[in-house]
C-alpha cells in the first residue's frame, strides 16, 4: 500500500467525505510509472491528497472534495506557448492565426468556455498543416527531436526514422509516453503516407496528425480508480497541471522526467519541481497574464481616445508605454521587488521610457529605452495610480470617478453593484456656460446628488473621488480647473472602510484590505483552476488565502501552495 | 407573370432549403436564398432615423412606400440607403423585450445576448467571482439555427467577421455560452472562403490526369482528418458526458472541415457557381475602417455568389471618431452616445449612424452588382438585416431601429410602423419600467418570421415566450 493510501485512510476514518484513488488502469492516462514499453519506471506512485504522507492539511472535509474539473482544452495562450516550447530550438516556427477564446467570469481560460467551434477546429487544421509543411523541410528538427537524419532513398531507414520520430514527438504532444497502441496508429498512419506519398510528405502530415490530436489539445485526465467519484492524478497528468498553471504551456523535458521518475508523487518532488518552474522567464509572463485580466490592462486598447488639445502628449506610441508599463510593473513588484500583493498597490518603483518619463514628470532614462524609475512618493501608489489604470476609466477630456470606482469595487473589491439604470446619464459632464468653472468632482457631485443615484455613487465615487489628483490620461495634478482638487474621501462597502485622504492613503487601505486579498485570491483560483468559484469553493479560497498569509503574503508562495494544494493533485470523476 | 427558376421551385414549396433534387440540379442549381446579419453597436436617437408621412397617424399601424420618396424625405440616418428604396423594410418599433425583461437591460449589457438569440442569459458567475459581468446567452442565434439547417456538407455552414472589440460582445452564438469568434481582416476572411488563393469561378475546374505530390498531400490532409475523428471518438468513450459532448462536436466539425478539404460534401455536385467571378487576390487590403468594410461587403457577396457559404454577418465595434468625423478627441461611448437633451451630440449621432447606413448601402451595391443566371442579383436572393443592441441613448432596448434589404421572400419597398409604442422613448426622460409598457412588438418574432424564411418550421427562438405582456411567440405581422 502506497503513501497515498495510507493517507486515504487515515482521512475517511476521521470522518472525512470522498477518497483519492490510487493505481491507475487506464493505459492511456500513465497513471504509475508509464506505458509499458517506453520506458517507464514503475515508481510513480502518483500523488495523493497529502503526497508527502505528512500530516494532512487542516481543511474542512466539505474541502476535501476536489470541486469539478471539467476537460480543457488548450487556451489561444496555451496553444501558442506550447507549440513555441515544442519546436523551440529545433524549428522556426512560422506566424499562427488561432482566434481568440471567449472571456469567462474575467478570463480567457474559463474550461465551460473552451468548446470547439468550426474557425478554430480550421485554423488548427491550418496550423498543424503548416507546421507540418515546415518541419518536414528541416533536418534541423528531425534530428534534433527524432535523433536520426533524414535517410533519402532508404526506406528501412526512412521507416525506422519514422517510428523514432513518432514516438519521441508523441511523447512531447500528448504530455506523456505513448503507448505502445498509439505509436502503432501513427506508424500506420505514417506508413501509408510514406508509400504513398514520399518520407518528408510522410512527416509533414504525421506532423499534422499529432497537432490536432485530442491528446494535444485536450488536457486529458483519466487516472483511475477513482473511489467516492475522486482520483489521484498520474504523475503526467500532475506535470502537466504544473506547466500550464506556472508558464501555461507543456511540461518541459526535466518535469516529463520527473513524472517519469515518480518525483511528483510527494511533497517535496512537487514543490521543487514548482519553484523551479516559478524561477524560468515563462513563470513571469503567466503571472504577468494573470493580472493583464485580473485588472484588465487591455481595457486602453477600448477606451483611448483622448482630446489631443488638452493632452497633446497623448499618442499611440505613449498609449503603446503605458499598456507596457502595467506588464513590466506587474512583473517587477513580484519577481524582483517585494513580491506582495501590497506593493503591488503601493510601489513607487516602476519602469519607465522617455514618454512615460514625461507623463509622470520624472528623469528619462539614459540612455533612452525602458529604464528603472522611481516615482514621487506623494503622488504614485501602486497600480491604480498608474496611467493605464486611470487613463482606461476615463472620458476622453476628464477622470471618471464613477468607472474609476466600479473598476476598484468590483476588480479589487470582488463586489458588484447592480449595472446603471438604463436612463442614467454616463456621459461626460460638461461646464455650465453660466455657472462658472467648476472641478471634475463637482461636476460629477452634481450629476450623482439625486436620491436614485446616492446609493451606488456613495460606494462608487468613495474610491473614484480620492483619484481625482490624476487627470484623463493619468497625469498627477493639484489643481483642476484653476481649483484646487480635493481628493479627501471616504471607502464606503468594505472591510477598510473610512475617511481618507487622496490616492495614496486610498492605496495604502486596500493594501490593509483582508477583502481586496481575498479577491485577488478568489481571481487567481479562477485563473489557476479555469472555472468559476462556486458556493462550496469558499472553504478553498479560504484555504489559499491562508497559506498566502503563512508566508508573507508573496504571489509566487500562492503559486506554490496552489500546487501543493490537495485539490490540485486529483479530480472528480464524473459520469 | 415571368417564372424563374426560383420562382417555379417557391410555387413548389422546395425553396429555401439545402434540397437539391438530382434531376433538377443536374441541369441547373437552383438559387439559393442567403442570409447576411449587419450588427453595429451604439444605435442613434429616434429623431435621427424616425420617417414619417402626412397624414398618418402616430397612435396607428401604418406604413408607406419607400420607392415614392425622394432622397430628402429619408431620414437624416437612413439618407445613404435610398438608393435601395425598393429593396429596403424599414421596421419601426420593435422592442428587444427578450432583454428588458432580464437583469440587465442596458443594451451594451443584455443587447448582445438576446438581438439574435431571444433567450434568457446567464451572468456567467459574476456575482460570486469577480467584475468584469460577462453575459451569456443561454441558446444559440438565429443566424446559426438557419446555417444549421440551409448549410450544405462541405461548404461553410456560416462565416463571422467583424472589428475587433467584438469578440467581448459577439452577437452570434453557436449554442448556449458559445459566442462565436470573428475574422478581423478582410485578408483573413478572404483565405478562409478560398483557401486555394482564388475563387472557383464559374466554371468547373477540369478534372483528370494523374495526381500531383501537392494533390496527393492535399488528399492526405483530408485523410489525417479522418484519422483525427476516429481519435476523438475513441477519447470521447472515457470522459464524462458532458466532457463527451465537447469532444463530439469537436469530431463533428473534423468532418465538416474533412468533407470541405476533400470537395467530398454532398452539396459537391450540385456546386452553384454560376455567378461566381473569378477573383485571384483578396480585396480590402487597406487599414481603414471604410476598406475593412468595403473588403468585407466584397468578400461577403463572393461567398454567397460561388455559394462558399449561404449564411454571414459583419459586426462592427463602434467607430472611432476619426471613421464618422465626429469631433476630435472625443469617445462615442462615453462623451457622445448618452446625449441626453444635448442637441449638438444627437446631431453627431445621426452622423454616426449615418455613416454606418453609407458602410451598409456599400455592402448592398456589391451584392447587387452580382447577377444570377436568371437575371436577378445576389442582393435579390439575400435577406440582410441591420441591428444594433442598443436603442437610444439610455442604451434601453425597447425602440430598435432595423433595417432589412434585400429580397428573399418579405414584401420589400415599405417602412412599417407599428403605432402605440411610444415614440418619445429613447428621446430622454423617464425610467426604466413603467415607459416600457409602451413598446413595440418583440423583435423575437421576426427572429421567427426569419427563420421560417429559410425553411424552418419553427414558432418561436429563444426560451423567452413572453415579455413585458406580449408575446414573443409566432412569425412578425406586417412583413409579406
Amino acid at each position: 500500500m502506497g503513501k497515498r493510501s495510507l493517507v486515504i485512510m487515515m482521512l475517511v476514518s476521521a470522518g472525512c467525505e470522498g477518497s483519492i484513488g490510487g493505481g491507475n488502469t487506464d493505459p492511456s492516462s500513465n497513471g504509475n510509472g508509464g506505458p509499458p514499453g517506453t520506458g517507464g519506471t514503475g515508481m510513480d506512485p502518483g500523488p495523493g491528497p497529502n503526497p508527502g504522507g505528512g500530516p494532512a492539511p487542516t481543511i474542512t472535509p466539505s474541502c476535501m472534495r476536489p470541486g469539478a474539473t471539467p476537460l480543457r482544452r488548450l487556451s489561444e495562450n496555451e496553444y501558442v506557448n506550447t507549440i513555441a516550447d515544442m519546436f523551440k530550438g529545433k524549428l522556426m516556427v512560422p506566424a499562427l492565426d488561432i482566434p481568440g477564446d471567449n472571456v469567462g467570469a474575467g478570463f480567457a481560460n474559463d474550461a465551460y468556455q473552451l468548446v470547439a467551434n468550426q474557425l478554430l477546429v480550421d485554423s488548427y487544421e491550418r496550423s498543424a498543416s503548416l507546421i507540418g509543411q515546415t518541419a518536414s523541410r528541416a533536418a534541423m528538427m528531425l534530428q534534433g527531436i527524432a535523433g536520426c537524419p533524414p535517410a533519402a532513398g532508404n526506406a528501412a531507414a526512412e521507416s525506422a526514422c519514422g517510428k523514432a520520430f513518432i514516438q519521441t514527438f508523441g511523447r512531447r504532444v500528448f504530455r506523456r509516453p505513448m503507448v505502445p497502441a498509439e505509436v502503432d496508429e501513427f506508424v500506420a498512419l505514417f506508413e501509408r503516407f510514406h508509400s504513398g506519398i514520399d518520407f518528408a510528405g510522410a512527416l509533414q502530415l504525421t506532423v499534422d496528425a499529432f497537432l490536432q490530436s485530442p491528446e494535444f489539445l485536450y488536457r486529458f485526465e483519466l487516472s483511475q480508480p477513482a473511489q467516492g467519484g475522486i482520483a489521484g492524478l498520474s504523475g503526467y497528468e500532475l506535470a502537466s497541471r504544473l506547466s500550464f498553471l506556472v508558464w501555461e504551456s507543456m511540461p518541459d523535458e526535466a518535469l516529463l522526467t520527473a513524472a517519469a521518475m515518480g518525483k511528483l508523487g510527494n511533497v517535496a518532488g512537487i514543490e521543487g519541481e514548482v519553484r523551479r518552474l516559478l524561477g524560468d522567464p515563462r513563470a513571469r509572463a503567466t503571472t504577468i497574464d494573470f493580472h493583464r485580466q485580473w485588472l484588465e490592462f487591455d481595457r486602453l486598447e477600448q477606451e483611448s481616445e483622448k482630446d489631443t488639445r488638452l493632452y497633446p502628449i497623448w499618442s499611440p506610441t505613449l498609449v503603446s508605454a503605458i499598456r507596457e508599463e502595467s506588464d513590466r510593473f506587474v512583473g517587477g513588484v513580484i519577481f524582483d521587488g517585494k513580491g506582495t500583493l501590497a506593493d503591488l498597490l503601493t510601489s513607487t518603483k516602476t519602469e519607465v521610457n522617455t514618454l512615460l518619463a514625461r507623463l509622470y514628470g520624472v528623469a528619462a532614462p539614459n540612455p533612452a529605452g525602458w529604464g528603472a524609475a522611481m516615482l514621487p512618493a506623494g503622488e504614485r501608489a501602486g497600480f491604480f495610480t498608474r496611467p493605464n489604470f486611470l487613463a482606461s476609466h476615463s472620458h476622453s477630456q476628464n477622470g471618471s470617478p464613477p468607472l474609476r470606482g466600479n473598476a476598484i469595487y468590483s476588480r479589487a473589491f470582488c463586489n458588484e453593484l447592480p449595472a446603471a439604470p438604463p436612463d442614467a446619464d454616463q456621459s461626460n459632464p460638461a461646464q455650465s456656460p453660466t455657472a462658472g468653472m467648476k472641478t471634475n468632482r463637482q461636476l460629477f457631485e452634481e450629476r450623482t446628488s439625486p436620491a436614485a443615484c446616492a446609493g451606488c455613487h456613495s460606494v462608487l465615487n468613495g474610491f473614484g473621488y480620492g483619484l481625482e489628483n490624476y487627470d484623463a490620461i493619468g497625469r498627477f495634478r493639484r489643481q483642476d480647473n484653476m481649483q484646487p482638487v480635493n481628493a479627501q474621501s471616504t471607502m464606503v462597502g468594505t472591510d477598510v472602510d473610512g475617511a481618507f485622504s487622496g490616492p495614496i492613503q486610498m492605496s495604502q487601505k486596500m493594501a490593509g484590505s483582508e477583502q481586496v486579498k481575498h479577491c485577488m485570491v478568489a481571481n487567481w483560483f479562477r485563473f489557476a483552476m479555469a472555472r468559476q468559484a462556486e458556493t462550496d469553493d469558499e472553504c478553498r479560497l479560504k484555504y489559499l488565502g491562508d497559506k498566502l498569509k503563512g508566508a508573507g503574503n508573496q504571489f509566487v508562495e500562492l503559486v506554490v501552495a496552489t500546487a501543493l494544494w490537495p485539490e490540485f493533485s486529483s479530480r472528480t470523476v464524473s459520469q | 407573370m415571368n417564372m424563374t427558376r426560383r420562382n417555379v421551385l417557391h410555387a413548389l414549396g422546395l425553396a429555401g432549403g439545402s434540397l437539391y433534387l438530382p434531376s433538377l440540379t443536374q441541369a441547373a442549381p437552383m438559387i439559393p436564398k442567403r442570409l447576411l446579419m449587419f450588427l453595429t453597436w451604439h444605435s442613434s436617437p429616434y429623431q435621427n432615423w424616425k420617417m414619417r408621412r402626412p397624414g398618418l397617424s402616430e397612435n396607428a399601424d401604418h406604413e408607406f412606400d419607400l420607392k415614392a420618396l425622394a432622397q430628402a424625405d429619408f431620414s437624416m440616418a437612413y439618407q445613404p440607403l435610398w438608393e435601395f428604396r425598393s429593396k429596403l423594410l424599414i421596421l419601426d418599433a420593435l422592442s428587444n423585450a427578450a432583454n428588458l425583461i432580464q437583469d440587465n437591460p442596458q443594451g451594451h449589457n443584455g443587447g448582445p445576448a438576446t438581438l439574435l438569440t431571444s433567450s434568457t442569459y446567464d451572468r456567467n458567475g459574476a456575482k460570486m467571482v469577480v467584475g468584469g459581468t460577462t453575459i451569456k446567452s443561454t441558446g444559440p442565434s438565429v443566424d446559426q439555427m438557419i446555417a444549421q439547417r440551409i448549410g450544405v456538407a462541405g461548404r461553410l455552414r456560416s462565416i463571422e467577421m467583424g472589428s475587433n472589440l467584438i469578440d467581448n460582445y459577439g452577437c452570434i452564438w453557436q449554442a448556449a455560452g458559445q459566442s462565436l469568434p470573428i475574422l478581423r481582416t478582410p485578408a483573413q476572411v478572404w483565405s478562409r472562403l478560398f483557401p486555394n488563393g482564388t475563387t472557383p469561378g464559374p466554371t468547373p475546374p477540369p478534372t483528370g490526369g494523374p495526381p500531383t505530390r501537392d494533390d496527393k498531400i492535399a488528399a492526405g490532409r483530408a485523410s489525417v482528418l479522418d484519422f483525427t475523428q476516429a481519435r476523438y471518438a475513441k477519447m470521447a468513450t472515457k470522459v464524462s458526458a458532458s466532457d463527451k459532448q465537447r469532444l463530439d462536436s469537436h469530431r463533428q466539425m473534423l468532418r465538416d472541415l474533412e468533407l470541405r478539404l476533400s470537395g467530398a460534401g454532398a452539396g459537391g455536385s450540385a456546386y452553384y457557381s454560376a455567378s461566381c467571378p473569378t477573383m485571384v487576390a483578396s480585396p480590402g487590403a487597406g487599414t481603414a475602417l471604410r476598406d475593412k468594410i468595403d473588403g468585407f461587403g466584397k468578400l461577403v457577396s463572393l461567398a454567397f455568389a460561388c455559394d462558399v457559404t449561404r449564411v454571414a454577418s459583419i459586426q462592427l465595434d463602434k467607430m472611432a471618431i476619426g471613421d464618422f468625423g465626429g469631433p476630435a478627441g472625443m469617445d462615442v461611448h462615453q462623451d457622445m452616445a448618452h446625449h441626453g437633451t444635448d442637441a449638438q451630440k444627437i446631431m453627431m449621432m445621426g452622423k454616426y449612424y449615418q455613416t454606418h447606413a453609407a458602410q451598409l448601402a456599400g455592402i448592398l451595391r456589391q451584392l447587387d452588382a452580382i447577377r444570377e443566371p436568371d437575371g436577378t442579383t445576389v442582393l435579390d436572393n439575400t435577406i440582410v438585416v441591420w441591428a444594433n443592441e442598443c436603442g437610444s441613448w439610455e442604451h434601453q432596448t425597447a425602440h430598435l431601429p432595423i433595417v432589412v434589404a434585400g429580397g428573399g421572400g418579405f414584401k420589400m419597398g415599405r417602412y412599417v410602423r407599428w403605432g402605440g409604442a411610444d415614440p418619445n422613448v429613447g428621446v430622454g426622460g423617464g425610467g426604466n419600467g413603467e415607459r416600457y409598457q409602451r413598446i413595440g412588438p418583440p423583435h423575437s418574432r421576426l427572429l421567427v418570421s426569419l427563420a421560417r424564411q429559410f425553411g424552418l418550421d419553427i414558432n418561436q427562438v429563444g426560451n423567452i415566450t413572453s415579455a413585458k405582456g406580449q408575446t414573443c411567440v409566432g412569425p412578425l405581422d406586417r412583413l409579406t
